[in-house]
């Protein structure tokens, strides 16, 4: 059976190109000066190119984002140098990669 | 306990569901006096393999989901960015399908590629907050928490 990756370092986040673009290039661009900064595991919450917070539960992080910005989107990150990668079923590659699709 | 025992149809596990905006973003329509958007009933399968719980584009786009995380999975060529949005899903009891049978108020939720044969694929970080029970030669299957 292959291995998958289950993790990769930060400096491997590919670029984001969905509607938190923005957002994603502010943190990949401060995730560095944030880990330096002893902030590893935390929360943080960005908002177009400010970080609003950096708070110690995904809780915390949720409901200030809930509060100051219902209903919009925003960018809620746990801080981490290995990143957890999503693992899909092999089914989602067939679908993407199916004779509809092309 | 609850428990949910369902027929094993065509070799997959498939579930009821009904996918709404997360809770928090129904509890702040209400102030803001804007409608509050009627739940979408859909056919899940339910998915060991996956890690996350997906949801179709039309679904995302019907209920005005809120992305709010971003995160990474492992394409053909590399890692990729992928949109997480954020999402209410409640499982039915067919035998009762106006009462919810299990409710996930807040749930990370990817997209699906398009053309993708079902609405929601029920990934791990849902079923691990159930025993699951795949009995195949009575061909059924059983949820319970």
């Amino acid at each position: 059976m292959n291995e998958r990756r289950s993790v990769i370092h930060w400096t491997e986040l590919p670029e984001d190109t969905g509607p938190l673009a923005t957002v994603s290039a502010v943190y990949r661009r401060e995730a560095g000066r944030l880990m330096i900064e002893g902030h590893d595991g935390r929360w943080v919450v960005i908002k177009g190119e400010e970080i609003v917070g950096i708070w110690d539960t995904r809780t915390e992080a949720f409901a200030v984002a809930d509060k100051r910005y219902p209903l919009e989107p925003v960018f809620v990150k746990q801080i981490l140098e290995w990143e957890p990668l999503v693992r899909l079923p092999m089914k989602w590659y067939l679908w993407r990669n199916s004779p509809s699709q092309s | 306990m609850a428990q949910l025992a369902l027929p094993i149809v065509i070799g997959e596990l498939l579930i009821d569901v009904r996918l709404n905006l997360h809770a928090p973003a129904l509890v702040a329509l209400q102030p803001a006096q804007r409608p509050i958007p009627q739940s979408a009933a859909a056919r899940a399968i339910l998915d060991t393999d996956s890690n996350a719980t997906c949801v179709s584009a039309a679904l995302v786009q019907q209920l005005a989901l809120i992305s709010t995380l971003s995160s990474t999975t492992q394409g053909i060529s590399g890692p990729v960015a992928v949109q997480l949005y954020r999402a209410s899903l409640v499982i039915l009891d067919p035998a009762r399908p106006h009462v919810p049978w299990f409710v996930v108020p807040d749930l990370e939720v990817m997209e699906l590629p398009p053309g993708a044969p079902v609405d929601v694929l029920i990934g791990m970080n849902v079923l691990l907050d159930f025993r699951l029970l795949v009995d195949g030669p009575a061909r059924q299957f059983t949820l319970d928490y």
